[in-house]
């Protein structure tokens, strides 16, 4: 299975420019910027993030793409790796919020104001 | 492979606005993991098959699931959605759009202004990233267990029940 | 120890009164201060007498003997004797010592102040014996003797303005003795603090000599102030202009007169020994000290003069338009210490001693006599108040010693000693190289109205018909308040003829002991021709200053004898006119300088301070800090503790480096 998706992906000689993943990565990222400004639910915020961290890999693969080598890919699963500790502290996090707060509303947490 | 490129790329950038955008956070979560799958086929249309593969495992399984069980765990019933719908006004949308779109057309314009270069079509299999991962950059997977570790402690630690 | 045995008694004197005072007995406290001013006085005598035995030969068998101390005699053969104690200063190449010397003047002067300083505790132990801070009294008493002795005795001027400012806090310490008077406070303010003016320009001349000649003893000064500028050179001109200035403050001469007649408020030994012999002559003692100096600035020579005969003729003005009887004789002080100054600024400085030691006999005189009087009438000051004290049960002893004093003030011709140094200035102050006809017109004129305002006052106290005061109980004075008193009248006829002029005799016996030290001086008592033609020319303008000068004190007699006693009544009508009401203003008020320094200096400083209570420099830093937590208050506002308000700010500062950074 896996040789044959390989030899299929061979066979397709039309590559795609560079600067085209550059820019749909970066609207994916401008989309999880969005998310994060606009939600004011922690989990929603954290899903935004989610979004923003797949633009980046995207970027990291297509550089791996123009330059045919496994170093974007590696740093691509570095950025998994990291974003898996991120969510599983920052859901810890949020239920402790939710256990303390009884809110998730990011506005209401304002004690460090002033 | 370019079509399929374009395609999920159209695929991921729509449920990524309408992940980030529903009230219900059900709702969010599974546009999020549509996303999630249209850019594992992006990657795979770049030449990147093992992380496609791990997109959709490491990413869409687990972290996903992770954050599905949490959702579950604070059982946020429907005085959630009016909640959320509440938080939500007209105006609260401008000035996030006004800074997003500036970011977009900034990044843009940076990116396509720069002379055209073309990716190439081979693929780069697992067998190349396991040699280099084992080799050039072992220092970063050790580190990378040792982030893992350190996040399982946290998470364990914070989630707690006091 | 030679010299400083005259400074120690005192010193140990005020030492042990201020620390045992409270606990001696009066008779004991009297007999500690008087006999510490004895002791100084018999060291004086001793240690001046090898002094004298150089000068006449009459007493140069004294010299032999090993009893008297050693005496040096310097380059120019001047005699003096030496003592250095230890060194006080030594920065770089100045080197301060406390060291005496005694040379002729210091001679004179000493014997001035223990002798004077001496019959006035003892008079003093007479008119304070009710005075419940007796034991306080004679320490400052002591204290300022000893002081005044350091300045007299100083080798350098460093020590000297030590002695300055001593003789000026007793001063303060006396004025204001009797202290829960405010009065009496404010009015030894005023002498501090106008006689602090003159110090701090003294201060500054001291430092111009340090920084130019790196030393400040007295005879060092002299000659390096001869090597290293020329007569007339800007800088000694300033050095002599700021050393006047000292001194017009504490001799209290015009513009700096108006503490002295305040200082009144003090009891009345203290004004005999503080206020008329001893310390405003500090301010001559300078002067001849450092004449070198002065001889090489001529511009101040006589602006010495011209503040010298100007203040003579102010002061006695206003001393004729008194009516306390303690203010006469303090504008009286001034105006002769006026001449004494006008003696200086012609360069006939043992001339201006000798008016010195004249004037410290009778002036002494005369304020004891008005302590007498004041005393006897139970503290009565007003002199329109007394009269008629010469006659029968009231107070003969005391109206003819007084009538000595009031004479050798007038300079009654040929008995009193006034008489003889006052007609050695008139004479002095037509000679060449800085004598001046219009001194010397101005100073007939002050000795005119000399005799007019002593007279009044003799006349006003003691003769005609008595005034309301009189007329009530006498308190007859103690022995103690006479003797003393007679003692200063003897000195007050006798001392004259220690120097009499060439027309009546030419016996220079001060002359010759001053003169020695004064050697650059242009010309000296009794000098030769005197700046005449010839010794006949001379001789006749010597007798035609000293007959003006006779008849001016006749006439006055006369002419008080007039207008006080036989027709005081024309006098009441001519001051009832508006020229008489104004002149009589203007001269009690001793020509409106006090009003002038309240209006230029003191409202204004009071309104500064005014404006500075509230410390608006305070303000100005406070500013500062106000301003910062204003600031701060401004930008806890970013501060919203909300994480989108965070991410927002995050999110427009990479906007904004994306925009610098893609900027075309």
């Amino acid at each position: 299975m896996t040789a044959q998706v390989t030899s299929a992906a061979v066979s397709m000689t039309a590559a795609v420019p560079t600067s085209h993943v550059l820019a749909v990565a970066a609207i994916l990222i401008a989309i999880g910027t969005f998310g994060v400004l606009l939600r004011r639910n922690l989990i929603f915020m954290l899903m935004a993030l989610e979004v923003a961290l797949n633009g980046a890999a995207l970027a990291f693969i297509g550089a791996a793409a123009r330059w045919g080598t496994a170093d974007g890919q590696v740093f691509v699963l570095f950025i998994m790796v990291m974003a898996a500790a991120e969510v599983a502290v920052g859901l810890a996090l949020i239920l402790q919020i939710y256990r303390r707060a009884s809110t998730l509303d990011a506005d209401v947490l304002d004690t460090l104001q002033g | 492979m370019t079509v399929l490129f374009y395609a999920s790329a159209a695929v991921a950038t729509v449920a990524s606005l309408l992940a980030v955008t529903r009230t219900q956070a059900l709702h969010a979560l599974l546009y999020l993991v549509l996303a999630l799958f249209a850019v594992a086929l992006c990657f795979l249309s770049l030449g990147a098959p093992f992380l496609a593969a791990l997109e959709v495992i490491v990413y869409a399984g687990a972290i996903m699931v992770l954050i599905l069980f949490v959702m579950m765990m604070l059982n946020l019933g429907p005085e959630s959605w009016a909640r959320e719908r509440h938080l939500l006004p007209r105006h609260a949308w401008l000035v996030p759009a006004i800074m997003a779109s500036a970011l977009v057309l900034l990044t843009l314009f940076a990116v396509l202004s720069a002379p055209q270069q073309a990716t190439q079509a081979a693929s780069v299999g697992p067998k190349a990233v396991g040699v280099a991962l084992f080799s050039t950059y072992l220092i970063g997977v050790e580190l990378a267990s040792v982030l893992l570790l350190v996040g399982l402690v946290g998470a364990y630690y914070l989630g707690a029940k006091k | 120890m030679t010299l400083s045995l005259m400074v120690m008694p005192p010193l140990i004197g005020a030492a042990l009164l201020a620390l045992a005072g409270g606990r001696l007995g009066r008779k004991a406290i009297a007999v500690l201060a008087c006999a510490a001013v004895a002791l100084s006085f018999m060291a004086a005598v001793w240690t001046s007498a090898p002094l004298l035995a150089t000068t006449y030969e009459s007493m140069s068998s004294l010299s032999g003997l090993e009893f008297w101390p050693q005496v040096s005699t310097t380059m120019e053969g001047v005699p003096y004797v030496q003592e250095k104690l230890y060194e006080w200063i030594g920065v770089g190449s100045l080197r301060v010592n406390i060291g005496f010397h005694l040379d002729a003047v210091a001679a004179l002067m000493v014997l001035v102040v223990t002798g004077v300083g001496l019959l006035i505790h003892l008079y003093a132990a007479g008119y304070m014996a009710d005075d419940p801070d007796f034991g306080r009294f004679f320490c400052y008493m002591n204290l300022f003797v000893a002081a005044m002795l350091i300045l007299v005795l100083a080798d350098n001027l460093v020590l000297l303005y030590l002695g300055w400012e001593g003789v000026g806090v007793c001063s303060y310490l006396l004025i204001g003795f009797w202290y829960r008077e405010p009065a009496n406070g404010a009015a030894a303010s005023k002498a501090f603090v106008v006689t602090r003016v003159g110090d701090a320009a003294l201060a500054l001349g001291l430092f111009l000599l340090a920084r130019d000649l790196g030393t400040l003893r007295i005879d060092e000064v002299a000659s390096g102030a001869a090597r290293l500028w020329a007569v007339g050179d800007p800088t000694v001109t300033l050095v002599a202009a700021l050393l006047l200035i000292g001194a017009v403050g504490k001799s209290a001469q015009v513009p700096l007169q108006v503490w002295l007649p305040d200082a009144m408020a003090g009891p009345t030994p203290v004004s005999a020994l503080i206020h008329a012999a001893t310390m405003v002559t500090a301010g001559v003692y300078l002067i001849a000290r450092t004449h070198a100096i002065f001889l090489m600035a001529p511009a101040v020579m006589a602006a010495v003069a011209i503040v010298g005969t100007l203040t003579a003729f102010l002061a006695g003005c206003a001393a004729l338009a008194q009516k306390d009887i303690k203010r006469v004789l303090a504008y009286s002080t001034i105006s002769q210490i006026g001449f004494m100054f006008a003696a200086l600024g012609v360069g006939a400085f043992a001339v201006a001693l000798f008016h010195l030691m004249t004037h410290a006999f009778f002036k002494a005189l005369l304020f004891l006599s008005a302590g007498t009087v004041s005393h006897a009438l139970h503290g009565e000051t007003d002199l329109h108040r007394m009269g008629g004290l010469r006659h029968g049960r009231a107070l003969p002893g005391t109206a003819a010693l007084a009538a000595v004093g009031v004479g050798s003030l007038a300079g009654l011709p040929l008995i009193t000693s006034g008489f003889y140094s006052k007609d050695a200035i008139l004479w002095a102050s037509l000679q060449p190289p800085y004598g001046h006809p219009m001194i010397l017109a101005g100073l007939l004129i002050t000795a005119g109205l000399t005799t007019l305002y002593a007279f009044r006052w003799y006349f006003m106290i003691f003769s005609g018909s008595p005034g309301p005061a009189s007329r009530g109980e006498v308190h007859r004075p103690r022995a103690l308040m006479l003797w003393p008193c007679v003692g200063l009248a003897a000195g007050a006829l006798l001392i004259g003829f220690l120097e009499t002029p060439e027309t009546l005799g030419g016996y220079h016996a001060l002359g010759d002991f001053l003169n020695p030290v004064f050697a650059a001086a242009e010309h000296t008592v009794g000098g030769e021709h005197a700046g005449f033609a010839s010794a006949e020319a001379a001789h006749t303008a010597e007798l035609a200053v000293q007959g003006a000068a006779a008849a001016m004190s006749l006439i006055g007699v006369l002419l008080a004898y007039y207008f006080f006693v036989m027709r005081p009544a024309w006098l009441e009508r001519l001051k009832q006119g508006a020229v008489g009401r104004l002149i009589e203003a203007t001269w009690r008020s001793g020509w409106g300088f006090d009003e002038v320094y309240e209006l230029v200096f003191v409202r204004p400083y009071v309104a500064l301070a005014k404006l500075l209570r509230d410390e608006p420099v305070d303000d100005v830093v406070d500013a500062i800090a106000g301003t910062a937590r204003f600031s701060s208050v401004l930008l806890s506002v970013t501060q919203t503790g909300r994480l989108r308000t965070y991410a927002g700010a995050l999110v427009f500062g990479i906007l904004l480096l994306l925009t610098i950074w893609l900027w075309p």
